[in-house]
């Protein structure tokens, strides 16, 4: 075939149009926060003493972690999803520097033997389990929104969905986990992201490319 | 040249179809010399192969493009995303150095005819999509005279051939 004939069918193509990749990352956050929900009412609950905790600030502080993960990342894939998209530095570092930030005044604050026990907690295995199986919805809405975009790196924007989905699920698991010290965060709450981080990538290298 | 092909596909967004096959034109000949020259002789894959693939992924990708920003920029961006993964199916890396791009010009390159990759995808389509595009493409008929030929209705028409061309591009390359 001829480039010329191809041109001409391409032309006579007009009336399609897909939504902007704004729009279908919007639509796609609005389809993986009730999915999300359903699969941690499913597996797990908020914690009994939900409300009287929200006056504790090592529980906000678990949500400032999360939300900020998931809000930076969100950000994030929709710059990635244009060809001509680059994420900011500043995206990328607000999250662990956060963490870090947290996590060091945890461990000036804790008198120096409960600091172990404070990182490694009671909920390690479960935190391990539940974000994955609560992320791992999200993410393949994400996945399936990135493969309508255009994302020049698609193994970095499926990373970045995977974290995106990761910063959704842990935000949901934190409401149920007892687990407040930011140290048990900033261990347990990144390998179980880091997880749907890896998935995240595979998935963009995979399914992503167009 | 930004003006004036952002310009157009600003009118080809809007519905005209004469302004968008000018840009695809126009794009054609700026993609066909960046092409060439990236794969060089001897390259993983021959450049009109590589510059229609580029030219169905311009084409299905178009909403990723916002109109306030430049579009050479986007342009190269998905040539070069389409020559770097023409080396990866070869087991090979480059590097595209998009300084390289400050000097391309429309170079009057003659187009050679490609029998190679697209027809390949072309056949493997199922039948009602293939008789659109190629009825289209090959035989040059409009979506109206491709209905009355086929007997089928302009919407079905231009559904199968928007079906057909996201198919052939996924299958692109693949084979």
């Amino acid at each position: 075939m001829k480039t010329e004939d191809l041109i001409r069918a391409l032309a006579s193509d007009g009336t399609v149009k897909a939504p902007s990749p704004e729009r279908t990352c919007a639509r796609a956050i609005l389809l993986a926060v009730p999915l999300a929900a359903a699969v941690f009412l499913v597996i797990l609950r908020p914690r009994p003493d939900f409300m009287e905790s929200l006056d504790s600030l090592r529980f906000l502080s678990k949500f400032l972690v999360t939300l900020t993960l998931f809000a930076t990342m969100a950000y994030a894939t929709m710059h990635l999803a244009r060809p001509t998209g680059r994420a900011s530095a500043w995206s990328f570092v607000l999250t662990p520097v956060l963490v870090v930030l947290v996590a060091a005044m945890e461990w000036l604050v804790l008198p120096p033997g409960t600091r172990l026990p404070a990182m490694l907690g009671h909920n390690a295995l479960i935190c391990m389990t539940a974000i994955p199986v609560i992320g791992l919805l999200p993410l393949g809405v994400f996945i399936m929104a990135l493969r309508q975009c255009a994302p020049t790196a698609p193994a970095l924007a499926g990373t970045i969905a995977g974290l995106m989905a990761g910063g959704l699920a842990a935000t949901f698991y934190a409401s149920h986990c007892t687990d407040d010290s930011p140290l048990f965060v900033a261990l347990w709450y990144s390998l179980a992201v880091g997880v749907l981080a890896i998935v995240g990538g595979l998935a963009g290298r995979w399914f992503v490319r167009w | 040249m930004e003006q004036e092909l952002a310009e157009l596909m600003r009118a080809a967004l809007g519905g005209e179809d004469v302004a968008y096959a000018a840009f695809l034109r126009q794009v054609s000949g700026l993609i066909r010399s960046f092409v060439r020259r990236k794969l060089g002789a001897g390259g993983p894959a021959e450049p009109e192969d590589v510059l229609q693939e580029v030219l169905l992924a311009l084409h299905l990708k178009r909403h990723t493009w916002r109109a306030s920003e430049p579009i050479l920029p986007w342009v190269y961006a998905i040539a070069r995303y389409k020559v770097v993964d023409a080396y990866r199916r070869r087991g090979q890396r480059v590097v595209v150095d998009i300084d390289d791009l400050s000097d391309v010009l429309a170079a009057p390159e003659q187009e050679t005819a490609s029998e190679r990759d697209i027809e390949r995808a072309l056949s493997s389509l199922p039948a009602g999509q293939r008789a659109v595009v190629t009825s289209i493409s090959l035989e040059g008929r409009s979506i109206g005279e491709t209905a009355n030929r086929l007997t089928m209705k302009e919407t079905a028409v231009r559904v199968a051939l928007h079906r057909g061309l996201a198919a052939i591009a996924a299958k692109f390359g693949r084979t």
